[in-house]
């Protein structure tokens, strides 16, 4: 698209351009830092629609010299028609004089014909000392907005609000720690609103942000229904000669198999985080600490699964015998909610867990001499719906976070424990289904498309309903 | 496929999309035509020979099986026709292993084809499936195979599910359905042996056992067998009189027994039927049904492909970008680490300071000039303003005021904590310094006031000044802290 529009986004130092450059660009590789000038030089966030540049943002450093500056074009300027000229005379008479470096740097792009964001923190006081830069960006004459960022609170925002209207057409909070999906494309549509020009493909953005949210949906249902499927019909397996004690396998078995779920479950969350463009977030692996504990740990099964009622519940539907039922609790969330209550949790806890939603099988003499002995799947009821209410909850909190987030990524225990009960029964009931067949191992490329259906329609509604 | 799945989203999404608008220029937009065109753009020389390869390992393991199963169903005929001319051959061992053996072998087979959901339920048949997996003439593609390169070899052998569980139902009906060709094979050689032994032998047929088994008892068993042709050739079916004459013991000899020889060729249509229609038929049969499911599982692998889906989703939804092109972080950031932490220096208690206002507060009016000087333990000789929404060239008149005075007395300059230090108070930082005595000292003050009272600046506001004072690497210029707690004192008192 020829003549693109582009938005320079500029302030004070330290008042969050760069965070919401990250958050607006969904790039979480921007530099942000509590410290100031951290952006020395203007970066380019171009947005493509298939290579095509629909807008551009660019992040900029902040004022330095802002009084000295427009000293310098008060004194140049003699009529108020001269002033954009006169800044562009400005940007080229110091560009390469060692002096008002960031001034050049920030109004570049801005004489350049971008639009202009204006960004302040909602949570500090509004100051005279702005008012320089303010009538800077008034001088260039470009269409502007202003953000109100309230990166520690919004204790100062209607004070900023009341100062910013006089110098700005648009002013708006937004929150680029916080922020919502819906909210970010409000933001853009503001954009748009700067500059008829600009209206069109500000929309285009819009729409085309739009789609690819629902195709990320589309990717991490996908990549979630994988993973639960994947997870709930794997089995190790070992030959053995007809001689060799299976319980000297055991150990070692089990301990494969735990470790081949993990992974698997691992490998799931990643592409999640890469399917929502949050590239960097694994290497604060460590800060995943609670959305990556054990797997087996009981308090994740008594968190995630189903309780005892509904095991019961699940099993009669279905048509299952008694003993199937007595099976699944006392296999399932009857002995963790007994464990957890024990605060039984730990690494003995695992392997407690391993027996109990796993069994091991010996199958008979093979013909060519030796035994199979098969570790899995997992045969307990609950597994489908603990993976899934893990999985889902971990997306929840992907999918919603800021690109300008840099802090550790929080699982509040107490914020999904009834997601299961706040499904409709119809969506209840398929989801049911779904999981039956997983535990009995029935058409599992049919279950999974099925599941990843399911997952997106959750992840769909999950977004409208926030 | 299966090499995409260490890619980024990102990448494949960008490889798939551009071959996506390449096909749309073509006119090439439906979801299969797009897949065709995906698979013919993508696919690499390599890929084919490999695929070329598989398709003749294929065919190399058909046709072995074919040439396996005519061996041994000519051997097989040939064996149990071992005749000199001069004794008979048993109907009771032909039917034996024409019908009996064969009817056996099909329903194993049929056991084997079992799907897994339904094997599960019945108890002990996973495992016979297990074992029969061994005995299945299937097998033989193992021999087949050491007959083909390595290349080939590992081909089909991922392609056979060893590798790929994608692959693991085609090729279960593939080798099944190398069973049955192997299993139509020896029957039509069977058939074709036992034609020819008939047309260059004279055998004669008899029946024989040692148990107690009446004539009537065999032709009810012979008539049961001719019930799929009894109607179209009942002349086929054998009578009564063919079965008494045809019946001999042991140490009796056929000749002497007074029986036409020429009756006892006359079995030779009935076999031949017995053979097709319990043989050669329900073989061709399960053949036919093992190609159709091959076919179905084939096509249903392609439906369920993984990723099939995602891959249509590449193909048709445009490719987003909105990250910078630059690498993260490199030559436009610094690094700006805390080089020293601390609550800047200490000003001795009762001593004077010539105080510029950087900040742009109000101090007279809000009573904070007072609690400053209590807080802060100076009294304040001059006071100037200085930046915020002052003129640059009023700074320069504050600088000019203070050279003039040749004072000696330490300067501080009062600045919002919470704002950070810019350019411009360094250039007038600068500019004073040039101005005033050497060994006149400069104190930048953070301070934070709340309702007329000075509040506790952040650590993170104090280290952003600590990091600019050291910046300015002039020992004359240092950060001081007031005292909140003195702050309270003063009010309280």
């Amino acid at each position: 698209m020829d003549n693109a529009p582009r938005f320079a986004v500029v302030g004070h130092p330290n008042k969050g351009k760069s965070s919401i450059v990250a958050t607006l660009s969904l790039d979480d590789s921007v530099a942000i830092a509590r410290t100031s000038g951290t952006t020395r030089v203007s970066q380019s966030f171009p947005m493509k629609v298939d290579g095509q540049l629909i807008y551009e943002l660019v992040d900029t450093p902040g004022f330095q010299r802002a009084r000295k500056a427009l000293a310098w074009l008060q004194n140049e300027a003699e009529k108020v028609h001269d002033r954009p000229a006169v800044v562009k005379r400005f940007v080229e008479t110091w560009k390469d004089s060692g002096k008002f470096v960031d001034e050049c740097e920030l109004l570049k792009p801005i004489i350049e014909g971008a639009g202009i964001i204006y960004v302040v923190d909602g949570s500090r006081p509004y100051g005279e000392e702005y008012e320089a830069e303010m009538e800077i960006l008034r001088w260039t004459g470009q269409p502007s907005m202003a953000l109100i960022n309230p990166i520690d609170n919004d204790e100062y925002v209607e004070e900023w609000r009341m100062a910013l209207n006089q110098y700005f057409r648009i002013t708006r909070v937004f929150n680029a720690m916080t922020v919502e999906f819906h909210k970010r494309i409000d933001i853009l549509n503001a954009f748009g609103q700067l500059h008829e020009a600009w209206r069109q493909p500000l929309e285009q953005a819009v729409k085309s942000l739009t789609q690819m949210r629902e195709q990320q949906h589309l990717q991490a249902a996908r990549a979630i229904a994988q993973m639960v499927v994947e997870m709930c019909g794997y089995s190790e397996e070992k030959k053995i000669d007809s001689e060799s004690d299976p319980d000297r396998y055991q150990s070692i078995m089990k301990e494969n198999f735990l470790n081949a779920l993990r992974k698997l479950e691992k490998k799931s969350r990643q592409q999640v985080q890469e399917i929502y463009q949050h590239k960097h977030l694994k290497s604060q692996e460590s800060t995943f600490e609670l959305l990556s504990s054990d797997l087996f740990a009981m308090k994740d099964w008594y968190f995630w699964g189903l309780d005892k009622i509904q095991l019961s519940a699940i099993s009669a539907a279905a048509g299952a015998s008694a003993g199937l039922a007595i099976d699944a609790v006392s296999g399932g969330s009857s002995l963790l909610m007994g464990a957890a209550a024990g605060g039984l949790f730990g690494g003995a806890g695992v392997w407690f867990m391993a027996d109990k939603i796993a069994k091991q099988k010996i199958s008979g003499i093979l013909p060519l001499g030796g035994k199979q002995l098969t570790f899995g799947p997992v045969s307990n009821r609950n597994f489908p719906y603990v993976l899934l209410g893990r999985a889902i909850y971990h997306q929840q909190l992907i999918a919603g976070r800021p690109h300008a987030k840099r802090d550790e990524l929080m699982l509040k225990m107490d914020a999904q424990s009834n997601w299961l009960k706040e499904l409709s029964s119809e969506r209840r009931k398929l989801l049911d289904k779904l999981c039956k067949k997983l535990s009995n191992q029935e058409k599992p490329e049919e279950v999974e498309e099925a599941l990843s259906n399911w997952i997106y329609l959750s992840l769909c509604e999950a977004e409208v309903t926030g | 496929m299966s090499r995409d799945s260490e890619v980024s989203f990102e990448i494949l999404h960008k490889r798939d999309r551009k071959v996506a608008l390449e096909l749309a220029e073509g006119e090439i937009k439906g979801p299969d035509q797009q897949l065709d065109g995906w698979l013919s753009k993508l696919i690499t020389d390599e890929d084919k020979a490999l695929l070329a390869q598989v398709e003749s390992g294929y065919r190399l393991i058909g046709f072995g099986m074919v040439v396996i199963g005519l061996l041994v169903g000519w051997l097989t005929v040939t064996g149990l026709f071992q005749y000199d001319g001069a004794g008979r051959v048993n109907l009771v061992y032909l039917l034996f292993v024409f019908v009996g053996l064969q009817l056996a072998l099909l329903l194993l087979a049929l056991v084997a084809m079992l799907p897994s959901f339904v094997s599960r339920r019945l108890p002990g048949f996973s495992s016979i499936q297990e074992m029969l997996k061994w005995f299945s003439p299937g097998r033989l593609q193992g021999l087949i195979s050491r007959f083909m390169s390595k290349s080939e070899q590992s081909e089909i052998a991922q392609l056979l599910g060893r590798n790929q569980k994608i692959f693991a139902i085609i090729g279960k009906w593939q080798i099944f359905s190398w069973s049955q060709l192997f299993g139509v094979s020896f029957n039509f050689a069977a058939l074709i042996t036992l034609f020819v032994l008939i047309a260059v032998k004279d055998i004669a047929f008899g029946w024989s056992t040692t148990l107690d088994v009446q004539a009537e008892t065999i032709l009810g068993l012979t008539d049961f067998l001719s019930w799929p042709w009894q109607i179209w050739l009942p002349s086929e079916v054998p009578r009564l009189s063919l079965v008494e004459a045809s019946r001999y013991f042991r140490l009796q000899e056929a000749i002497a027994t007074g029986v036409d020889p020429a009756i006892l060729g006359q079995w030779w249509p009935f076999l031949m039927l017995c053979l097709f229609f319990y043989g050669l038929l329900p073989r061709f049969m399960l053949l036919l049904f093992c190609r159709a499911k091959l076919t179905s599982a084939t096509v249903r692998t392609v439906r369920y492909f993984p990723g099939k889906e995602a891959l249509l989703d590449r193909l048709n939804r445009a490719v987003i970008e909105t990250h910078s092109n630059r690498v993260a972080g490199a030559a436009q950031l610094v690094d700006k680490k805390t080089e020293r932490e601390g609550r800047g220096d200490e000003v001795a208690a009762g001593s004077a300071i010539i105080l510029i206002n950087w900040s742009g507060l109000e101090l007279s009016d809000s009573g904070l000039l007072k609690t400053l000087q209590q807080a802060g333990r100076f009294s304040i000789q001059d006071s100037y303003q200085a930046g915020a929404s002052r003129q640059p060239k009023e700074d320069l008149q504050v600088i000019e005021a203070i050279s003039k005075s040749s004072s000696t007395t330490p300067i501080g300059i009062l600045v919002k904590s919470w704002e950070p230090p810019l350019g411009e108070l360094e250039d007038f930082i600068h500019d004073l310094r040039a101005s005033i005595t050497p060994e006149q000292a400069v104190r930048l003050i953070p301070i934070s006031p709340e309702d007329g009272k000075l509040a506790e600046p952040e650590q993170r506001d104090i280290d952003e000044w600590l990091r600019f004072t050291n910046s300015l690497v002039d020992p004359w210029v240092s950060l001081f802290l007031i005292a909140v707690e003195l702050n309270d004192e003063f009010d309280n008192g």
